[in-house]
């Protein structure tokens, strides 16, 4: 079977109260590659996704205590677990449990007993979603990075071109010995360094963030930038 | 005979910045805040030119395009504070011998401008 990413590098979230259930889809899982994570509870579910981060989570409906469908609203509603897809696995469900799972915002269903041929197709296509909505997702951010890059140039450059000019006339007219020259000159160099920023901003063809105060993230101009990092930051 | 600059930008505090950093080098600046002043202001001794590429009504790239019908030889330098690389690449296309992307060095405008009047007086000594 084909896949559009390294199974390898995916990890499985797989609960189930029953243990052999759960071992029967690790087998199939782990021989394709998958790294597995296994959960018996709803409670343990939601600490693992929101603490391990897996790619996908393979959820039983019926178990005793939270239900999966109670999880999977949950998970749905938390911000650190909200992207990750879920797949209920289930005995033969009743038309109603199959619209409660679906409307608690599940990507897909699977039957018990677990079939491996079918069990890999749905994991790969939920997997596969994913990473299309990824992509999607950076691109619609690229996409606003790009618009403000070029509001920002265009707004800041002219101010910076007329305090370069300026600075670069009066070094121009300035003796070295005068006291005021290294202060002109330390405006003229920080102009310039500014102007580089704003040259790398102009040249931003992909969006990479960096982690800032706070844990919020900026976006890493030098690194979303074709041009690559300055001088300056390369010694850094 | 003095050495006459056309400067068009729509930021007085850039023209003003221009004019006194050309005057400076020994050049005569005529300066325009958009391109229908600027059309009124060129003369046949209007050789070298540096223009803005974001003007209010008619666009830099058009004004160069109209500048360069009647002055084939005449040294046109864009300078803009924000263009893509397929508004640089028209830039060549509309008639620009080259352009600046701003904020720019004084000395690198000094330099096209002292080249530009090097390859003038070139021409006329072949002409």
């Amino acid at each position: 079977m084909t896949s559009h990413f390294d199974t390898r590098s995916m990890t499985i979230l797989v609960v189930d109260d029953e243990k052999i259930s759960r071992l029967i889809i690790a087998q199939i899982l782990e021989a394709e590659g998958f790294l597995l994570v296994e959960a018996s509870s709803g409670e343990e579910c939601i600490e693992k996704a929101i603490n391990g981060q897996p790619d996908i989570i393979l959820l039983d409906i019926s178990m005793p205590g939270m239900s999966g469908i109670e999880v999977c609203r949950i998970l749905l509603a938390e911000q650190r677990t909200m992207q990750i897809p879920i797949i209920f696995v289930t005995g033969s469900p009743s038309d109603q449990v199959l619209q409660q799972a679906f409307e608690a915002g599940c990507s897909d269903y699977i039957g018990k007993p677990v079939e491996r041929i079918e069990l890999l197709v749905r994991v790969k296509s939920a997997l596969y979603q994913k990473v299309l909505l990824q992509k999607n997702f950076e691109r619609e951010k690229l996409t606003g990075v790009l618009e403000l890059a070029g509001a920002v140039c265009h707004e800041l450059n002219q101010p910076l071109h007329a305090v370069m000019g300026y600075s670069d006339i009066l070094l121009r007219n300035t003796s070295e010995k005068d006291p005021n020259y290294r202060y002109i000159r330390t405006i003229n160099e920080q102009i310039e360094r500014m102007g580089k920023i704003t040259a790398q901003l102009m040249n931003i063809t992909r969006y990479k963030a960096k982690e800032y105060l706070g844990g919020s993230n900026i976006v890493d101009i030098a690194k979303s930038s074709s041009e690559g990092p300055l001088e300056s930051q390369k010694i850094l | 005979m003095t050495k006459k600059i056309l400067v068009v930008d729509d930021e007085e505090v850039i023209r003003d910045m221009l004019a006194k950093a050309f005057v400076t080098q020994g050049y005569e600046v005529i300066a325009a805040t958009d391109a229908e002043e600027a059309l009124a202001k060129i003369t046949p001794d209007t050789q070298v030119m540096f223009l803005d590429l974001k003007l209010p009504g008619m666009s830099g790239m058009d004004l160069c395009r109209k500048i360069r019908k009647d002055s084939p030889l005449a040294s046109i330098y864009a300078m803009t504070g924000y263009a893509s690389l397929f508004e640089l690449a028209d830039s060549r296309e509309a008639g620009f011998d080259d352009y600046f992307t701003k904020p720019v060095k004084l000395e690198m405008l000094f330099m096209a401008a002292q080249l530009a009047f090097e390859r003038l007086e070139l021409w006329e000594k072949k002409a």
